[in-house]
């Protein structure tokens, strides 16, 4: 997966993956996870978002189950 | 006297009564202010644990405060009201020329009346404070004075064995992976080895840039880039082949038999394919010779299980009564993927075909169809189907890779450290599967003790995590026999331990008492402690008394690697080079925007959870799922 390197607090990178609606987050602790069933608007709000580290947490924790890799 | 004034700022007291290595000192009035200052530091009198200096001519002795008060007051003192409780018991570690070069041992004893003085961080630094020598790393530094650096001797370290203990939550594994950060430096080392067993798959993230991953499993695309972590069945011992593979035996009989018929593989594999190093005379059963695992079984199935028509002509192997299937073929079975032939039933009557069990058939019955159960399961693959083109025998014996390609993998590779994750291995054969894996590399490197790639010539140090749990003396397992083996002669062959554990009272205490180095970290448990402290060589009850009030990530080293027992503060790695064993987080301290888990208490869950995938990973007995690419 392409990662795009983020300016955020907490997250280093995110990824997508449009055939299997796969949304990758890298953390600044280098921990790397994977969100599942994520819509691609999601994403783009995500990538274009002032905040990252507050989109992430307003749309995406809590609401897409998600696998470390 | 002029020298009693030049240093009147430091003087604690007088030696009044010398017994062995402890002695004991009466404090001074002046001293019992509390706060010293010299060069303008201040200094707390009387800390358990900080080092006093008693000049003794041109020669200072030193010593640790293990004692302080009413406790240390000596019998015959207990009625003098002029020093009271103001006692202090030390113990004797090393004397130095005045500002020499401290080292251990004493070469005389301190006696009444000498005088105690407060040691200095200058003072200090003497001691602990090496020259900038190769050999030795850096941890940290000294907990109460930061601009000493806690060093550590290579060389000491790797062949005199050493002991990282604490309770869980006390930084071991950060310890660890500070050690082996300084050790895998590949300017300083570049031939540095290094092997891990790594039993929960936590350092992967801590070295990935130094190490190789081999993991069951192992997937090459994967962050870390794992390989496939195998140990093929024909490299193990008859006794380590007989625990994974049947099981106990009911009797020495039927043993033999199994024993005989491996011996008579593994010599057919040597007539077929010679090797260098193995004759047919010098072989044995526990001979590292490949043979075919799934023949051995087939072949004893039929003998044990088979029946075969009586009234034919020949031998009865050559009338074996296959049943048939649906088709009419004979089910033979498939020795490769564990599946046994099917035999008729015994037939008696009269007027049929008579069908017998075979004559003198075998009574391993029971460990056959285990063995048999392992062949097929997969997660016993990494043992007995390591690598179909690479270390599986065929029938003949012959394999596409020998041992040499294992080892050279794991000891003889790019990168100074190999992590081992056994994260995968089954329970029931973990504490075999590491006595295999451990007697291997020993073996390997004991053989080739002269050879520029053997042990005393490249030493290698294993670092074994999670000790307790295969090295534990309840259990009679092989891992702890080879450890044993190793802590006690390996040094002579440059195979050198690290034992790492949150549980030391349970590790066997022949190889904790074999440990040259100890770094203790925080034990609360009483009985932990009173291991360790019998385990170590020093008089210093006074130091390891203060095991549980350490701070996270504070260790007391003492020991062989270094110079004087020190109270180091380790030097954790970057943030992204730390081990993957923090605990959960709960409620993440940090706000939610900033914070770096997705999870724990304090976030909504998902609306309709997935519990399939929860499932999945039991039943694969992998926790990574197939959606994750």
């Amino acid at each position: 997966m392409d990662m795009i390197q983020v300016d955020s607090s907490n997250v280093a990178a995110i990824g997508y993956d449009s055939d299997s609606e796969t949304l990758q987050i890298e953390f600044n602790n280098g921990t790397t996870y994977q969100y599942f069933d994520i819509p691609e608007q999601i994403f783009e709000g995500l990538r274009d978002a002032g905040s990252v580290g507050g989109y992430l947490a307003a749309q995406i924790k809590g609401s897409y189950r998600y696998s470390k890799v | 006297m002029n020298n009693r004034m030049s240093n009147k700022e430091t003087y604690l007291g007088d030696v009044q009564d010398v017994n062995g290595t402890s002695v004991s000192i009466s404090l001074s009035k002046e001293s019992l202010t509390g706060f010293v200052y010299i060069d303008g530091q201040g200094y707390r009198v009387g800390q358990i644990g900080s080092f006093v200096r008693i000049p003794i001519g041109f020669n200072d002795l030193f010593g640790i405060i293990s004692q302080v008060g009413a406790s240390s007051v000596p019998v015959n003192q207990l009625d003098n009201p002029d020093i009271g409780n103001r006692w202090m018991t030390i113990q004797l570690i090393g004397e130095g020329p005045k500002n020499g070069v401290f080292k251990r041992g004493l070469s005389q004893y301190p006696t009444i009346g000498d005088e105690v003085h407060l040691v200095s961080e200058k003072e200090l630094k003497n001691i602990y404070g090496q020259p900038d020598k190769p050999y030795f790393v850096k941890l940290g530094h000294i907990s109460n004075a930061d601009s000493i650096p806690a060093l550590i001797d290579v060389n000491k370290l790797v062949t005199r064995h050493s002991a990282i203990v604490g309770t869980t939550g006390s930084g071991k594994s950060t310890t660890v992976a500070s050690i082996m950060n300084a050790l895998s430096d590949t300017e300083k080392y570049p031939s540095a080895r290094i092997i891990m067993l790594d039993l929960h798959g936590e350092y992967g993230q801590a070295l990935q840039d130094k190490a190789h991953i081999y993991k069951i499993n192992g997937d090459a695309s994967s962050k870390f880039k794992e390989k496939k972590f195998y140990i093929p069945f024909w490299a193990l011992s008859f006794d380590e082949l007989c625990k994974i593979s049947f099981g106990e035996f009911t009797n020495e009989k039927d043993k033999n038999i199994v024993m005989e018929r491996i011996q008579k593989y593994k010599l057919d594999s040597l007539k077929c394919t010679p090797r260098t190093g193995a004759t047919s005379d010098t072989l044995s059963v526990d001979s590292p010779i490949p043979f075919s695992i799934h023949h051995l079984w087939h072949e004893l199935f039929i003998e044990t299980f088979g029946t075969y028509y009586k009234g034919r002509g020949g031998k009865p192997l050559d009338n074996l009564a296959y049943e048939l299937d649906g088709y009419g073929n004979e089910m033979k079975g498939n020795p490769l993927q564990g599946i046994p032939p099917i035999f008729k039933n015994t037939v008696t009557e009269k007027d049929e075909e008579k069908i017998f069990y075979l004559p003198g058939s075998l009574n391993i019955g029971k460990q056959l169809l285990l063995l048999g159960t392992k062949l097929r399961i997969p997660r016993y693959n990494f043992i007995f189907k390591p690598d179909a083109n690479g270390w599986l025998p065929d029938i003949d014996g012959k394999v596409t890779f020998d041992l040499d390609k294992l080892l050279k993998g794991w000891i003889g590779s790019d990168k100074p450290v190999t992590i081992l994750d056994l994260s995968g291995v089954p329970a029931d054969i973990l504490q075999t599967t590491i006595g295999a894996l451990l007697r291997l590399l020993y073996e390997a490197l004991f053989w080739s003790r002269n050879l520029s790639q053997g042990g005393r010539h490249r030493p290698l140090l294993l670092v074994m995590e999670e000790a307790h749990i295969y090295l534990n003396d309840k259990l009679e397992g092989m891992a702890s026999k080879v450890v044993q083996r190793i802590v006690k002669e390996g040094r002579k062959y440059g195979i050198g331990a690290m034992i790492v554990s949150q549980r030391p009272s349970e590790i066997n205490p022949t190889i904790l008492s074999q440990c040259g180095t100890f770094f203790a970290l925080r034990l609360t448990n009483g009985s932990d402690r009173s291991h360790i402290t019998s385990a170590l060589s020093d008089n210093l009850d006074g130091l390891t008394s203060m095991l549980p009030i350490l701070r996270t990530g504070e260790a007391i080293i003492l020991g062989e690697a270094v110079k004087l027992p020190m109270r180091t503060t380790i030097e954790p790695p970057p943030i992204n080079r730390r081990p993957d064993s923090q605990d959960p987080i709960i409620f993440d301290e940090d706000l939610p925007e900033n914070s770096q888990n997705p999870g724990g208490w304090g976030i909504p869950m998902e609306i309709d959870p997935n519990y399939s995938e929860l499932v999945e990973t039991w039943r694969a007995q992998n926790p990574k799922i197939d959606k994750v690419k």
